[in-house]
Order: structure tokens, then C-alpha cells, then sequence
């Protein structure tokens, strides 16, 4: 009976820390920094855009970037959804989706250039 | 062997723990460049400084009402004593003994009702008193703000009411006790006589009245109610006397405190002032139950002893300033200690 | 303590005299501060979520006879201490908050099962022993948190560490986790915000605690609160529900203390949990509780009466007297002064039934 109990208290305690863990992958929060600027990407130059504006997790609101501009996103969680639009004389010529994971770091920089040639260290910590 | 087992029973552990933690402070000031003398002078001055709101705790505790949490009450009658002898203007040790003389008859009247108070919910004093005398500081908080002192060294000076929070005693009674008859010891003790002869003289004169009729019934009320009343004494009368003795002492307390200290501390100032004094004779050897002089004395230097050299010595030994925190600790862990020494009994 | 169950009019003012003298100063402090009826309710909700949660904390002491506990504030501390490390972990939003809540767990309980040994040994001044304990505990809490942390703890973000290299900042910002379980699910009626989800596990809480009374456990809590030598004869292990009585509140405190600060958005490190058990045992007993007796209505009349008169009155009296200041001290002196003489008339009435009893029993022998 009492080692029943005792296994019962350890089961809930290995739940606990397993939520917490869960609850620490969950809700650990990232700061994206999120660049349109000139990039160098196997030996060509790529020029920052006019205008973005990126969606990140579905956001309704755009986080708008002109040229050569850095802007601060935040998100938190492990998978993410960003969309961009790049807009030309204010019309949006070209749009970009894609999924991303991160890890535990707090802070990523991420270039637009780097996006749209798909290429992999287009997210990298910091 | 024995003999220190034996004095350490009668000490008791934590102020053996204490006083040698204390002694070991002295030993160790010299090595991180902390001046012995003038840690001795500061241990001596606080010492008169704080003895008599000690001393405050000894009535209450002889007759059975616990210990005084409600010290802030006092220390009010003080203040006002404090505030109107400069309202006055009178100036030197005239000064003092006119601000000792109004906060007297305030005292009384304060002590009266508290113990009125005090009577009715026996068991329970410690609690209680703790409250009213925040509730008392609370409502002086207003007082002074809506009081007519006309005195420009104490009001605001833009709208020319409502009392400063703090005072300087400066030019009316600052050291009044202090610098009567005290003498150079060397080059950095500076032996406050006055103050020490003021304290012995207040010592004597609770001494003496613990020998009186009086005295004696408050003792018996504190041991034995039960048997008290059985042989004829008035318990809640008695315990009334004590709790307005208590209160005197308070009064007068804050005020050796503040001429030595040269400031008048209003407002939130004495919310928390019950609890050192409170530790400090629990230190000495006090139980909820019993407290003699001895205890008060030992006790004073126990206490500002380690709350004058913890600061100078643990800083320049780990070059942290955790003076705060240890004050904390051993202040509320002492009367801990007390509260939860022996089981109460049933009711 | 067991009073004949005839409602009459005088024993109901007897009964509710704090909460009606309350309600008779909000007449006149309402009107008087100026404040415009939609500003006051939409500040009641406000602090009915933000603070009913720490007052449900005291309950269960109450009823274990142990009276108010101010040694909630080790709760608090608790909760303090997880909000500090998941704000440095960056663990953001619900999640954030729920695992502030998990780590306050296992601390709360060891300084609950602390505090409970500690008033055992203090058995008949319960409340005077649980106050210092909170200041005793505030003393350790100061020296991990001033001296410990970003030395023996690792404290990563530099925001929160002090310019020395360790010790935490005195204000923290709770951005990550500022007010998300009151936007969790916002309720608008008119201008009126109601933070649904704050108020669904609110009454989650007072749903467990009508629960647990009706359990061994809680049957056997009363029956040590209404005499431990009796229970103790029965067979109740009357120190060991006491320590558990304590276990509960000091948890329940702790989460309390992370749902207010989330509702505040800033951590004052030094300074949060200096009130809490002041503004808490004050709302409760402005609702009607005394030392031995508390409901659930108790809590919630409290601390609606509570905060109307906190918010008015500084605006009562600058406008009254041209002075917010005194405003301010009033309402000290009302927070203080409620729980002197809420203490003093539950000492009275106690002395006076033993006194009777007393008498009962001369009269018998």
C-alpha cells in the first residue's frame, strides 16, 4: 500500500517536470531580428528591397521594413510561420511563406535576402 | 567541563552563540582595518541610546501582558513631547527634561486606554498591540499633517503647515544628555555619561518601584493571575499601571534616542521601532513571561553590538554591504526563537 | 462560539457591523472623490481579479483555527522567486506564468511545512508568531535574491542583475507575461473590461475549497479548529493537519502573488510582497471575517469594500481638504486600524465566553 503510494508521488512528480518542460519549450520567448539589407550570397551582391512587410505566426499587423532597416520581432514557442511581401511603388510584387522551428536561444537574426534565395543560414542565433 | 555546560545552561544557547559571534567581530575588526575604539564608542552610544525603549519592555512583560509590541504608542507621546518642547523653543538639557515633562502626562493618557485595551483581550496582547500601534502611527501620520505647528524649523517650508518628516534637533537639546559630564577616553571613546546616568537612574527607579507594594502585585499578576486575584490584588488594574509604565518609558525612550541621534523622526518613522527593542531583550535573556534589568542591559550591547559590527566588519571582510539583511535575520529570528521556546499555557 | 439561529435584526448589525460601516463611508467618500461610476466599476473588476485569489489564500488556516495568517507573505515570496526565473529564462505568456506557478510549488511548500512547525511550537499566538515569521523570511529572501542570485544562481539576463554583477534589479518588468491570463478571454460590456479567464479560476479555487471542506481531510482541519484536544482525542493528527493547513495557504499565497503581478505587470523585487499580507487579511476582514470564521462572500465583499475605499480616498480627501497625502495616510490608518480592532473585538468576545464559561462551571460545582 505505502509503495504504491510512493510510486503514485513519483509518477505525479515525473509529470510535473515533464510539464514544466514542456510549459519551458512552449513558452520560451524569441527575439527575431529581422534585416533588409544588402546581403552577399555565393559570391553576388543582393540589393536590400524598396518596402517589406512581414507577417510572423499570422499576425494581422505587419512588421514594415524599409531599405537597409532592422526591425525587432518577437515570438515564443518552438514552430513558427512567417510570410513577407515585398512591395514596389507600394504594390506588393512578390510574396514569400515558410515554416520555421527555433531553438532555446533568445535571439536570431534573420535576412530577408538570404529567405528569398532559400538559402539555410538565412536564420542563424546570435 | 561541567562548568561551562553549566554556563551555558544558564545563559542559554543563543546568547552564548551570540556573544561569542559578537567577541569573535572584535577579534577579526583589527585584520580588515575596522578601528576597535571607535566600534566601542559607537557599540557604547547606541547602547544609551536604544536602553530605555528596552527598558520600556520590562512592565509589560512582569505582568503578564507580553511583550510590547505596542512600543510605537510611546514613542508618539515622545514625538509630541519632542515636537512641542521646540514649538517652545526651549533650549539645552531644559529642553529635554521639558520635552520629557509634556510627553509624560500624553503617555499616561495613551498608556491608560492601551491597557484598558489590553485587559480586554488577554491571550492575545502581542497581536494586538503589534496592531495598534501601527494603527497609531498610521493615524499621527495624519495628525501631523493637520496639526498647527507654527515653529519654521519643523513645518514645510513652501506651504507652512504640516510637520517635515524629520527634524534636526540642532540648536534646541542635540546631545543635551550625552555631552553632560562626558569625558575623552583615549582618542575615539567619548563616554556619554549623562546618558548612561539618565538610564541608571531610570533603572533605579524600576528597580525600586518593582520592590514597592505596587511592584510586587504586578509580579504576582504576571507569574499567577489566578493566585494574584485570590489574594487580593486588582489584576486588570495592575496590569493597567504596567502597560502605562511601559509607555512612559517609551515616550521617554524616543526622546534619549533622538537627542543623541539629533533628528525627530515622524510619520512611518517608529512603525518598526518595537521590533529591535523587542529582540533586543529577548537577547538579553527575556522570555515572554519574565524580564529583569539584567537582561535589558546584556541584552542592549547584545544587540547593538552585532547591529554596529556586522555592518564595518563582515563589509571590508566580503566587501558587500549585507548589513540590512542581517539585521533582518537576527532581529525577527531572535524573537522567533522566543515566541516558539516553550508551549503557552492552555487556556 | 455556537450562537441560536435567530436572524434578528441587531444580530445581523452586530454580525456585519465592519462591512456596513464600510459600506457607510464609501457613501460619502464616493461622491466626495469625484470619480465617475464606469472608472469605479471598471477598477473594481480590475482589483476583484487581482487580488480575491491571495485573499482565498487565508481561508484554510481559518478554518484549521490557526487565525489570520500573515505568514502568507512566504507564499508571495515563493511566487516571487518564479517570476524572477522565468523572466530570466524569457519564458513568455501562459506558459510563463504556469511554470512561475510550478516552481513556487515545491518552495512554498517546504516554507509552508516550515511555518506550520513553527506554529505548532506557537500554539495560542499563531498570528503574532506568523508575522515575524513573514519578516524572518523576508530577511532570507532578501539575502538570495539581493546576494545569491546572478552568483550562486545563475542569472543570465542582464536586465534583471544589479550594476554590481549580482543581486537583482529592484523593478523588474513582466512584459512577457504582463496581464495574458486577464487578455486571455476579454469580456467587453459597454467601456467595461471583465477578464474572464482570472475570474474562471478564481471560482476554479473557491469551487476547491468548498470541495476540500467537505473532505476527511477538511472535516478533520475544523475539527482542530474548533478544539485541538478534542480532535486530538478522536484520533486526528491535529500537528499534522496544522502543518497541512499551512502547506495549502503558503501554495495558494504563491499563485495568489503571480496572478496579482501578472495584473500589475511590474516587480517591485523588494517591495511586492511587503503588503500583500496586510492589503489581503484587511479586505477579508472588512468583508465580514473574523479570526475563526471566514465564507467565500466574505472575500469577495472585502475586496470590493476594500479598494473602493483605497481608491477613493486619496481623491476624497484632496478634494475635501486640498491634500492627497492625507488621503494616503487615511487609507494606512483604515488598513491598520480595520485589523486592530477586527483582532480586538474577536480577543473580547473570546475572553467574555470564558469568562462565562467560568462562571457555568462555579455555578455547577
Amino acid at each position: 500500500m505505502k509503495r504504491k503510494r510512493l510510486i503514485v508521488q513519483l509518477l505525479l512528480i515525473l509529470a510535473l517536470v515533464g510539464v514544466s518542460v514542456a510549459l519551458f519549450v512552449i513558452g520560451k520567448g524569441h527575439q527575431l531580428l529581422i534585416d533588409n539589407k544588402r546581403a552577399t550570397i555565393d559570391g553576388k551582391r543582393v540589393e536590400a528591397y524598396e518596402w517589406v512587410n512581414v507577417y510572423l505566426d499570422g499576425a494581422t499587423k505587419p512588421i514594415e521594413l524599409e531599405e537597409d532597416d532592422r526591425q525587432m520581432g518577437k515570438v515564443s514557442g518552438p514552430w513558427h510561420n512567417i510570410r513577407i511581401e515585398i512591395l514596389e511603388n507600394e504594390k506588393v510584387v512578390k510574396t514569400y511563406e515558410r515554416r520555421f522551428t527555433v531553438g532555446l536561444a533568445n535571439s536570431f537574426i534573420l535576412s530577408i535576402q538570404k529567405m528569398v534565395a532559400e538559402k539555410d543560414d538565412w536564420l542563424t542565433p546570435r | 567541563m561541567s562548568w561551562i555546560q553549566s554556563f551555558v545552561k544558564q545563559a542559554g544557547l543563543p546568547r552564548v552563540i551570540i556573544g561569542l559571534f559578537l567577541l569573535s567581530l572584535f577579534v577579526a575588526a583589527p585584520f580588515v582595518g575596522v578601528s576597535v575604539t571607535s566600534s566601542i564608542n559607537d557599540v557604547l552610544v547606541r547602547f544609551g541610546m536604544n536602553a530605555v525603549m528596552v527598558l520600556a519592555m520590562v512592565p509589560m512583560v512582569q505582568s503578564g501582558c507580553g511583550l510590547n509590541f505596542g512600543l510605537p504608542l510611546g514613542i508618539i507621546a515622545g514625538l509630541l513631547g519632542a515636537t512641542l518642547s521646540l514649538e517652545l523653543g526651549v533650549v539645552g538639557i531644559l529642553g529635554f527634561f521639558v520635552a520629557v515633562g509634556i510627553s509624560i502626562p500624553f503617555s499616561i493618557v495613551f498608556g491608560y486606554f492601551y491597557g484598558q485595551l489590553l485587559n480586554r483581550v488577554k491571550g492575545d496582547e502581542m497581536v494586538i498591540a503589534t496592531y495598534v500601534g501601527f494603527s497609531s502611527v498610521a493615524f499621527m501620520n495624519i495628525l501631523w499633517l493637520v496639526l498647527p505647528y507654527r515653529n519654521p524649523t519643523m513645518v514645510w517650508g513652501f506651504s507652512g503647515e504640516g510637520l517635515r518628516t524629520t527634524i534636526s534637533v540642532e540648536g534646541y537639546w542635540l546631545s543635551a544628555l550625552n555631552d553632560f559630564l562626558s569625558f575623552q577616553l583615549g582618542t575615539h571613546i567619548k563616554v556619554p555619561t549623562g546618558m548612561f546616568l539618565f538610564f541608571a537612574f531610570l533603572c533605579f527607579l524600576i528597580w525600586a518601584f518593582f520592590h514597592t507594594k505596587t511592584g510586587t502585585a504586578m509580579t504576582a499578576v504576571g507569574s499567577n493571575p489566578e493566585f494574584a486575584r485570590a489574594s487580593g490584588v486588582n489584576v486588570d488594574r495592575s496590569r493597567t499601571q504596567s502597560v502605562i509604565l511601559s509607555t512612559v518609558l517609551g515616550g521617554i525612550g524616543i526622546l534619549v534616542y533622538e537627542q543623541s541621534f539629533g533628528f525627530i523622526q515622524l510619520y512611518n518613522g517608529p512603525f518598526y521601532m518595537a521590533f529591535p527593542a523587542v529582540a533586543s531583550i529577548l537577547l538579553g535573556g527575556a522570555s515572554v513571561h519574565k524580564a529583569t534589568l539584567l537582561n535589558v542591559i546584556i541584552g542592549t550591547i547584545l544587540f547593538q553590538g552585532i547591529v554596529t559590527m556586522t555592518p564595518s566588519v563582515i563589509n571590508s571582510m566580503i566587501q558587500t554591504d549585507m548589513s540590512e539583511v542581517i539585521r533582518i535575520i537576527a532581529t525577527n529570528g531572535m524573537i522567533l526563537y522566543a515566541l516558539t521556546r516553550k508551549s503557552v499555557v492552555k487556556s | 462560539m455556537k450562537t441560536t439561529k435567530k436572524t434578528s435584526y441587531k444580530h445581523f448589525l452586530i454580525a456585519y457591523a465592519v462591512p456596513i460601516m464600510f459600506i457607510t463611508l464609501s457613501i460619502f467618500t464616493i461622491p466626495l472623490s469625484g470619480f465617475s461610476p464606469e472608472y469605479l466599476i471598471q477598477e473594481m473588476i480590475i482589483r476583484l481579479a487581482r487580488n480575491s485569489f491571495l485573499v482565498l489564500a487565508l481561508l484554510i488556516p481559518i478554518i484549521a483555527g490557526m487565525g489570520l495568517n500573515f505568514g502568507m507573505v512566504l507564499g508571495a515570496m515563493a511566487g516571487q522567486i518564479g517570476l524572477i526565473l522565468i523572466t530570466d529564462w524569457n519564458i513568455v505568456g501562459i506558459p510563463g506564468m504556469v511554470l512561475a506557478m510550478i516552481i513556487s510549488i515545491p518552495l512554498s511548500t517546504f516554507l509552508g511545512w516550515i511555518a506550520g512547525h513553527i506554529l505548532n511550537r506557537a500554539k495560542g499566538r499563531e498570528m503574532v508568531t506568523s508575522y515575524i515569521l513573514g519578516f524572518f523570511v523576508n530577511g532570507i529572501y532578501q539575502f538570495i535574491v539581493l546576494y545569491m542570485m546572478g552568483k550562486a544562481i545563475p542569472i543570465g539576463n542582464p536586465a534583471l542583475v544589479l550594476s554590481r554583477g549580482y543581486g537583482i534589479r529592484n523593478a523588474i518588468n513582466l512584459e512577457g507575461i504582463r496581464q495574458t491570463l486577464d487578455n486571455l478571454i476579454l469580456l467587453k460590456i459597454g467601456k467595461v473590461q471583465i477578464p474572464v479567464a482570472t475570474f474562471i479560476l478564481i471560482s476554479a479555487f473557491c469551487l476547491f475549497i468548498i470541495w476540500f471542506r467537505k473532505t476527511k481531510l477538511g472535516q478533520d482541519m475544523r475539527a482542530v479548529g474548533q478544539d485541538m484536544e478534542v480532535a486530538e482525542a478522536a484520533g486526528i493528527p491535529v500537528n499534522r493537519t496544522r502543518i497541512i493547513s499551512m502547506i495549502i495557504s503558503t501554495v495558494l499565497a504563491g499563485f495568489g502573488q503571480i496572478i496579482f503581478l501578472q495584473n500589475i505587470g511590474t516587480l517591485n523585487t523588494y517591495n511586492s510582497h511587503d503588503q500583500t499580507g496586510m492589503y489581503s487579511i484587511a479586505a477579508l476582514l472588512i468583508g465580514g471575517a473574523t479570526v475563526s470564521h471566514a465564507t467565500i462572500p466574505n472575500i469577495f465583499l472585502g475586496v470590493v469594500l476594500f479598494h473602493l475605499m483605497f481608491v477613493t480616498s486619496p481623491m476624497a480627501g484632496k478634494n475635501l481638504i486640498g491634500s492627497a497625502m492625507l488621503g494616503e495616510y487615511f487609507r494606512l490608518f483604515i488598513s491598520y486600524g480595520i485589523i486592530a480592532i477586527s483582532l480586538v473585538l474577536y480577543a473580547w468576545r473570546r475572553q467574555k465566553e470564558k469568562e462565562r464559561a467560568r462562571m457555568d462551571l462555579r455555578g455547577n460545582t
